[in-house]
């Protein structure tokens, strides 16, 4: 009542904030999320404890043609080295004319060196015929066929490639995304666009489309800006955004159906007031599990899941706010003759056919999927590496610190070298350090003798470094530095990651380059976000039985969420897709909405638990009351979240394939598995 | 005193058993012979550490040796001083090129023109007892520590 009577003046208050905002709003988006993942992240913090600065690699994949050492490839590489040479921000470049060779020379007549070279220096046909003769020692910058030639490029911030002139066909990884205020906006638009035009078929009139528009519109820009004031520091990643709206789209949707379908019955006052009386209750359930779930993300040390945490929270309150304020007394402004239901007559046929299911057929899919998720966890113990994030670029650049250029310090590098090597065998190309150099350089100058570190005379290891020019490349101060080039087909490099943390219990390696201290933040915060993930699941089951008091409906709020989760899980296993970010935040999206799509569910039945009416009968109501606004929204999402597949930003396209495939599967559980539960273990006892 | 430096040299030798293809004296032995020639020597670079080179201006490998030094002189000269003497390879029959370099009023100059740019330069017969007399110096303590190739580099009395 308060609502209808202040209905303009509500309108009028959040219309007045809105503009204030919309024009005072600086907040920009980001699609490069590199340095949220990388703030607080526990690597990244050990690199600024330690006053030391991040690096960037780059990898160059230069296609050679059929003719990889002639002429032209050569000169053209020559010509790539000067270009990139004049670049200030590149610190250094390994290829094969950067490539330090270690040789003894000896004229038999009195002259002889031990040295080190590259082929920087060397004119066209001398390198061609080093390639040729020597191919060996520079296989790691050529793929198998050798049609491919790489290039790896070190600098102190990311170097645009489109900027310099590179004389072959070629591309990049490590590349990162950059801010783009032109892709947002289409990609709002697209979003947007494809809500108007949907809310519009599904209801057959342009209200909703407006209404929808206007309460998303609303909804963005009130959580942007509560976010800048909240975290004033940190930009917002496109995807964030898009997982906070999606949670509140459903609000909406609820609210709207309810309201359109009461007109049927009702006056426009009375459809509101019958509105808010059917889902005010199980819109709080949702918001609280929402923001006590997501949000529980805000207390991780990342700054990306903090993100993450405070957007579902802020979208969510701010979204229930909205909901039962500015939209009910927009609402009172529209009445609608004859509102068009969409799914009278299927709902009466799904109720027809899901209330004669077969007990048996319901036992057996129960059976396999408990099987598929016994499986799943045993494949996941037995082969933890199949289930990682993965990433394609094949360098890890890291810093090992100590007292300088020791005995003590080569020794640990021996072992480092040794352990790796055995581990992974067949993964690593080539590992340029400090003691490689000095291992190399001693056997050549006492080829008859054993290598022994302790053998090392450090006084010449020091002095060749600088005279061969080696130096800056293997020390950064007292530190050691080290470049692993990995194989292009090797394990996965996160494992490798992993192990080289887990070898370092005196904690004084540093890994130094954001590709590698971004996969570690990720890898490290797969675990919080499966742990959130599982919090969700109990807490959905907490507030069915807290909401019903009945364990049966517990137990179905969890099987129903739990099951998407555990066929998409068997489809990523069965078909080698590892645990990335992207699957996890999609997960996310997709718990937030299921636990929205049950709750909704299990309070409707648990409310009009009629035992004297059939089951087809009870099945039908809830389709039409609760199952249409579900299937609907989900539609809705799953729509928005297909186009988003096309929306040639990567992370959004991966997160837009997985979410697609997470929404059907929960769709189809909710529409086929919860209701069928409800009559096998609640109405017909 | 040379002959004495001798003796102690070879008593010094026979005790250390110091390998004999290498190097014929211990470090300390060849550090204080060292120091009988620095003076003989280009010094090159204002660094602390002291790096000694015995080298031949015909010899292809001193001469990459140098050019090496000089690539990157910025560093190396500011963390070492490197001491070249000038010790001729007998099959190079450089002694007359050692003994212009030596004589230069700039040696440095006259080195780099030799070694570096590789330079037809008018080479003259050199009489001055000075720098006779330290080209053999310098090739008597090569001897006493058994220099057998070009460059020969040592640092704190230990070759290469």
């Amino acid at each position: 009542m308060f609502v209808l009577k202040s209905r303009i003046a509500i309108i009028a208050v959040f219309g007045l904030i809105f503009l204030y905002l919309a024009f005072n709003v600086t907040a920009l988006l980001t699609h490069n999320d590199d340095e949220l993942w990388l703030q607080g992240s526990n690597e990244y913090n050990k690199l600024l404890q330690n006053n030391h600065k991040q690096s960037y690699t780059q990898k160059l994949r230069l296609k050679l043609g059929s003719q990889p050492f002639s002429r032209k490839n050569v000169s053209a590489l020559k010509l790539l080295h000067s270009n990139l040479e004049g670049v200030e921000r590149i610190l250094r470049i390994s290829s094969p004319l950067t490539h330090t060779i270690i040789y003894s020379s000896d004229d038999n007549n009195g002259s002889s060196l031990v040295g080190a070279r590259t082929l920087r220096d060397n004119d066209v046909n001398e390198i061609i015929g080093e390639l040729k003769g020597s191919f060996k020692e520079f296989s790691k910058f050529y793929s198998s066929d050798r049609k491919t030639l790489y290039v790896y490029v070190f600098s102190s911030s990311p170097v645009d490639f489109s900027k310099i002139y590179v004389p072959f066909d070629y591309d990049v990884l490590g590349m990162t995304e950059e801010k783009n205020i032109f892709k947002d906006a289409i990609l709002f638009v697209i979003l947007l666009t494809t809500l108007f035009i949907l809310f519009s078929i599904a209801f057959r009139t342009i209200i909703p489309s407006i209404l929808g528009i206007i309460f998303i519109s609303f909804n963005t820009l009130f959580t942007i800006s509560a976010y800048q004031f909240i975290q004033p520091d940190t930009p917002l990643h496109v995807s964030i955004l898009l997982v906070a709206i999606a949670v509140s789209i459903m609000d909406f949707v609820y609210i709207y159906y309810g309201w359109h379908i009461a007109q049927v019955t009702h006056n426009n006052k009375s459809a509101i007031y019958h509105t808010v009386l059917k889902t005010l209750k199980p819109i709080i359930l949702t918001t609280f599990a929402s923001v006590v779930g997501i949000g529980s993300l805000i207390f991780q040390n990342s700054v990306i899941l903090q993100s993450i945490g405070y957007n579902v929270i802020l979208s969510s309150l701010i979204g229930f706010i909205l909901t039962f304020s500015f939209l009910l007394a927009l609402l009172s402004f529209f009445r609608i003759k004859d509102p068009y239901m969409i799914s009278k007559n299927a709902s009466r046929l799904f109720a027809g056919l899901e209330a004669r299911y077969e007990r048996s057929v319901l036992r057996i899919f129960l059976l396999f999927t408990g099987a598929i998720f016994i499986a799943s966890v045993a494949f996941t113990i037995l082969q933890p590496s199949g289930f990682t994030t993965k990433c394609d670029d094949e360098v890890i650049s890291l810093v090992i610190q100590s007292n300088g250029l020791t005995h003590e310090a080569l020794r640990k590098l021996e072992r480092f070298h040794k352990e790796i090597n055995r581990r992974f065998k067949d993964d690593i190309s080539n590992i340029a350090s400090s003691y490689a150099y000095a291992k190399g350089l001693s056997m050549e100058y006492e080829p008859s003798r054993p290598f022994e570190v302790s053998n090392i005379n450090l006084d010449f290891i020091s002095f060749d470094f600088e005279l061969y020019d080696i130096y800056d490349d293997v020390m950064e101060n007292s530190s050691h530095r080290l470049t692993i080039y990995l194989e292009e087909d090797s394990e996965n490099k996160n494992i490798v990651l992993q192990w080289i943390r887990e070898w370092d219990i005196e904690n004084a390696t540093l890994l130094d380059d954001v590709n590698s201290l971004l996969n570690a933040a990720k890898y490290d915060t797969v675990n919080h976000m499966i742990f959130v993930v599982l919090f969700i699941l109990l807490l959905i089951t907490l507030v069915i039985y807290n909401a019903t008091k009945n364990k049966a409906y517990a137990f179905i709020a969890l099987a129903v969420n739990a099951i998407p989760l555990v066929w998409f899980f068997a489809i990523l296993i069965i078909l080698q897709i590892p645990l990335s970010t992207e699957v996890l935040v999609a997960m996310l999206i997709m718990v937030a909405l299921s636990s929205d799509a049950t709750i909704h569910f299990l309070y409707f039945y648990h409310k009009h638990l009629l035992p004297e009416s059939s089951n087809e009968q009870s099945l039908e109501v809830s389709f039409i009351e609760v199952g249409t606004p579900i299937g609907i929204g989900s539609v809705i999402l799953l729509i928005t979240f297909l186009l988003l597949v096309f929306a040639n930003i990567p992370t959004i396209s991966t997160i837009g394939i997985y979410s697609v495939i997470l929404i059907m599967f929960s769709l189809l559980a909710d529409l086929l598995i919860l209701p069928v539960l409800f009559i096998e273990m609640i109405k017909s006892k | 005193m040379r002959y004495i430096i001798i003796f102690i040299v070879i008593l010094a030798t026979s005790l250390m058993g110091v390998e004999r293809q290498k190097q014929l004296v211990s470090p300390e032995v060849a550090m204080e012979l060292l120091q009988t020639i620095k003076g003989d020597a280009i010094a090159l670079g204002t660094g602390s550490q002291e790096v000694h080179s015995f080298i031949d201006p015909l010899c292809l490998m001193s001469q990459l040796y140098l050019a090496l030094i000089y690539k990157h002189n910025k560093k190396i000269f500011a963390k070492y001083t490197i001491y070249l003497y000038l010790h001729e390879i007998e099959s190079k029959k450089s002694k007359k090129h050692i003994l212009n370099i030596m004589s230069a009023a700039f040696d440095e100059k006259a080195l780099l023109s030799i070694m570096i740019d590789k330079e037809e330069i008018d080479l003259k017969d050199i009489d001055d007892d000075k720098s006779n007399m330290a080209f053999d110096r310098i090739a008597d303590v090569a001897r006493l520590v058994g220099v057998n190739k070009r460059p020969y580099i040592m640092i704190n009395g230990r070759a290469k």
